[in-house]
């Protein structure tokens, strides 16, 4: 194909032509960068939409059914009120699955009021189990397709309100001796915990070393006064309890180091024979504070040097002035102690406190070892493994969130909090009760239930993630009575979650609404996905308005950037005149010659597409080292993470690609059509008798 | 000599842009197969005017023009250009950043011929007119008589049946002139094909079958 040829040889830079080699080159650097630009925006954009949605999706499934109004007021709902077999109370989707279609009888159960709907039947005349039903056409699609995973949710509302107990010691002002105590009460939903959800493990932060101290230090309170008005009256577990308890925590954390907290008073035993240089501050002859320096030094602030010695089955302190006994009262470290650690097992029977829990320690101090037994008291855990996942029930639980072959499991009382209350210092093992209202044929009664954390996730940026908490499926169960059939926010109570690949979410939605419609569900029962979701739907229109209007903007300017185009062929055409017209007394027709110059803008249309690409793809490989840049420049952080997350997504968008790699030689191809055009309709035999 | 190859009937050109000028006003011409013809006249009489109008570069205001007795359509001057003229200009106009080889090809890379045969035809005419040790060569770097002679290869490179020229010699000195002149006379006559010069250079003209002298629109023999 000549004309290719053609524009080929007149895009390449030529001394003879520096003004349209500059120009040509400049074109390609400013596509260039719109290229790169978009793409990078695009990437991180899309990035962040797709984690954005699947956190969204990972809390709750991506696609939900939920009972409506219809349901409520079916006979099928109505009837377990007045059933005896149903103990007079309506049942939720999790009992109705194991409950008989119709429980009435007729003989013992009162009269059916006459304004209740009729029994829906099926064409062989049997009632109609709308949940049974909607189960056994899920477990059908699931035949289809092995991914899927449903199960049913519980949503419920309660005040949560939780204590935090924590040391004193660190603060100097405090009133308190030893230990403090606030309060935290947030209205809260409560979201039973689904176990098949496959995403939830991703949502999971595990727990901290601060969090692993706090669990330790509230273990032997009993949960029982927490949710008593007289807070500061916590009852001990009794030795054995706390045993069990203590077996939970160590048999699935390995603490491998410890760390002394301020002011720790250095335990002697820990001495050994070897010679240790120390500073005392000395006063009237005695040692008020003895300072031990993890490094030698010459000095320290005006106290007076010394070694520490072995003497006559004591230690003492040997300085110019004197000798004096080394006591445990006054002794202790210049800075904080790592030290190596290993638990002592025997003292976990023994221990009625965290402070009768021993460790074998072993440290470095001036280059010599010391080591020893120290109790878990003025040191805190500082290194540690833990387990979070067992492939069968583990003989003694963790005392936090963790999975059986992938199955997540909330030990005992325990709930998930979100993240943002760990932010506001709520720790792994706080304890704390839901108080919610209950009525009674009187009055409204408050009523409590215990609960620890268990854990953290991590919500995203759901406008009601702030004050969602995973609970187990008895604290819903116990709200579910209690409460109406949606929350506030007009989120459904009672549902069924189902996950499955995103991309199929629609196609899915569409089969169960036709299965639903050919069984007669399809008017009991609302199918949503997540982009209908009362509390993500205004977020995700966000998206796809943002989406369009990035899209829009991306086209704005590559067009802006391709306008170089124009100015770049209309100046080559000039300057090719000559040969436009001897190529077409040759016998090129105004086609080929506008193809020419087509080829040009679609050929630097390209080659900026492809170094924009390579720039972007090496810009995202690095895009942290930029955004550490930018935060450096700016002196804050660039990108807030409770939006963007810890770190933008550094993934190459393939849709982003896609549109660059199609947009920009169509619209470059574009911009060279108007040049085209003029140089196709030149005519030949006035260009050749001007010379 | 006995085949018309072209005939031009009542061609008449005017332009109107400023003002009226009539250029040509009723030229009637027939060139025959392997003939030579020449025309000559004063500078602005219409010489190029009317070579451009029998190549189909520019359309007449009115007359006709038949090669081989088919008409030609105005509709695909491009595919008649291409297939039926060799032009050869006064400056040559080669395609300067192109080898030598490449221009002489182009007439049949655009009728999209394959190119393993173009280029053997190429290097043919290259040898013909002495210059295929420069196949490779830009353009650019070629000497005026070495262009023209560049220039001659590329018209016969589609085996057209008719070359035109435009003061072929126009811009050489004596010598090359002479060469050029004996280049393209022993080409046309050894290809069998017709010629139709326009040139001020009498010896040219001289080596011609038959003379015209275009003179206020009309041609008359001399």
């Amino acid at each position: 194909m000549f004309e290719f040829f053609i524009a080929l040889k007149y895009l390449i830079p030529r001394k003879k032509a520096l003004s349209t080699a500059l120009i040509s080159l400049m074109s390609v650097f400013v596509i260039s960068l719109v290229v790169w630009l978009v793409l990078v925006f695009l990437s991180v954009t899309t990035g962040i939409e797709k984690k954005w949605i699947k956190k969204l999706t990972s809390l709750n499934a991506p696609l939900r059914i939920s009972p409506n109004q219809n349901y409520f007021s079916s006979y099928y709902y109505l009837i377990d009120s007045i059933s005896s077999k149903s103990n007079y109370s309506n049942k939720s989707i999790e009992e109705k699955l194991a409950s008989p279609s119709d429980p009435y009888t007729n003989e013992i159960d009162m009269e059916i009021p006459y304004y209740w709907p009729k029994a829906k039947l099926k064409s062989d005349g049997s009632t109609l189990d709308l949940v049974k039903e909607t189960y056994s056409i899920l477990e059908k699609e699931r035949q289809k397709n092995p991914s899927l995973k449903f199960q049913d949710f519980e949503v419920g509302g309660a005040l949560m309100r939780l204590s935090l107990y924590r040391s004193a010691k660190s603060d100097n002002n405090s009133l308190f001796e030893d230990e403090k105590v606030s309060f935290l009460s947030q209205m809260s939903y409560l979201l039973s915990i689904c176990d098949k959800n496959p995403n939830l493990p991703s949502l999971y932060l595990k727990p901290s070393s601060e969090d692993l101290n706090n669990v330790l230090m509230r273990l032997e309170k009993s949960y029982e006064s927490i949710q008593k008005d007289t807070p500061f009256i916590q009852e001990d577990l009794t030795k054995n309890d706390y045993f069990k308890q203590l077996k939970r925590f160590f048999d699935n954390v390995n603490v491998k180091k410890l760390i002394s907290e301020k002011e720790f008073v250095f335990p002697i035993n820990l001495l050994s024979e070897d010679k240790l240089e120390a500073f005392g501050f000395l006063e009237n002859g005695k040692i008020k504070k003895l300072i031990l320096l993890q490094e030698p030094a010459q000095k320290y602030s005006g106290l007076e040097k010394g070694i520490i010695s072995f003497k006559n089955d004591s230690f003492v302190f040997k300085t110019k002035t004197g000798e004096y006994p080394v006591t445990a009262d006054f002794f202790i470290c210049d800075r904080p102690l790592i030290f190596d650690c290993v638990l002592n097992e025997a003292s976990l029977e023994k221990a009625s406190s965290a402070k009768e829990i021993f460790f074998n320690v072993k440290a470095s101090i001036q280059g010599k070892t010391i080591s020893g037994k120290i109790p878990y008291a003025g040191v805190k855990i500082f290194d540690f493994d833990i387990k979070t996942g067992f492939k069968e029930k583990p003989l003694n639980e963790p005392l936090w969130f963790y999975e059986i072959n992938n199955k997540v499991v909330l030990p005992d009382i325990g709930v998930l909090l979100p993240k943002s209350l760990k932010d506001s210092g709520v720790l792994v093992g706080d304890k704390g009760y839901f108080s919610f209202a209950a009525k009674t044929a009187t009055a409204t009664q408050e009523q409590r239930l215990m609960f620890y954390v268990a854990g953290f996730y991590d919500p995203g940026i759901l406008p009601i993630g702030n004050r969602c908490i995973i609970v187990p499926k008895n604290v819903t169960k116990t709200l579910f009575a209690t409460n109406s059939l949606l929350t506030p926010e007009g989120i459904p109570t009672n549902g069924i979650f189902i996950w499955t690949d995103l991309n199929k979410i629609e196609e899915m939605k569409t089969n169960l609404e036709k299965e639903f419609s050919n069984n007669g569900l399809a008017p009991y029962f609302s199918i949503q996905t997540y982009k209908e979701f009362e509390f993500s739907k205004d977020l995700m229109e966000q998206f796809q308005s943002d989406r369009l209007l990035f899209t829009l903007i991306a086209v704005i300017i590559i067009i802006v950037a391709c306008s170089n185009i124009i100015s770049l062929l209309v100046l080559l055409v000039n300057d090719k005149k000559k040969e436009i017209a001897v190529l077409q007394a040759m016998g090129a027709s105004k086609k080929s010659i506008a193809l020419i110059f087509g080829f040009c803008g679609t050929i630097m249309g390209i080659l900026s597409s492809l170094i924009g690409t390579l720039a972007a793809v090496f810009t995202l490989h690095n895009l942290d080292a930029l955004v550490s840049f930018l935060s450096f420049i700016q002196g804050h952080a660039a990108f807030n993470a409770a939006f963007f997350g810890e770190k933008l997504p550094n993934t190459l968008s393939l849709d982003a690609l896609k549109f660059i790699l199609i947009a920009t030689p169509i619209i470059s191809l574009a911009a060279g059509l108007i040049p085209a055009l003029k140089a196709s309709r030149m005519q030949p035999s006035q260009i050749l008798r001007a010379d | 000599m006995s085949t018309i190859i072209l005939k031009a009937t009542n061609i008449c050109k005017s332009y109107f842009s400023p003002a009226k000028v009539t250029v040509l006003s009723g030229i009637n011409l027939e060139l025959h197969k392997g003939e030579a013809i020449a025309i000559q006249g004063a500078s602005g009489e219409g010489k190029t005017t009317l070579l451009h109008i029998l190549g189909a570069l520019e359309r007449p205001c009115s007359g006709n023009i038949t090669v081989n007795e088919k008409l030609i359509s105005f509709k695909d001057y491009s595919k008649t250009r291409n297939s039926l003229f060799g032009f050869i200009f006064q400056t040559y106009n080669l395609l300067e950043d192109l080898t030598v080889l490449d221009n002489v090809i182009m007439p049949a890379v655009i009728a999209r011929k394959k190119p393993s045969k173009v280029y053997d035809h190429g290097k043919l005419l290259l040898q013909e007119v002495g210059l295929l040790d420069r196949q490779l060569f830009l353009a650019k770097l070629l000497s005026g008589g070495e262009k023209q002679r560049v220039a001659i290869a590329r018209s016969f490179c589609n085996d057209p049946e008719i070359i035109l020229a435009d003061e072929p010699s126009g811009n050489l000195d004596h010598g090359n002139s002479k060469i050029i002149h004996e280049l393209l006379i022993s080409f046309v006559k050894k290809k069998n094909k017709s010629l139709l010069v326009v040139t001020h250079d009498e010896e040219l003209a001289g080596l011609c079958d038959k003379r015209f002298l275009l003179k206020e629109g009309l041609l008359h023999t001399i």
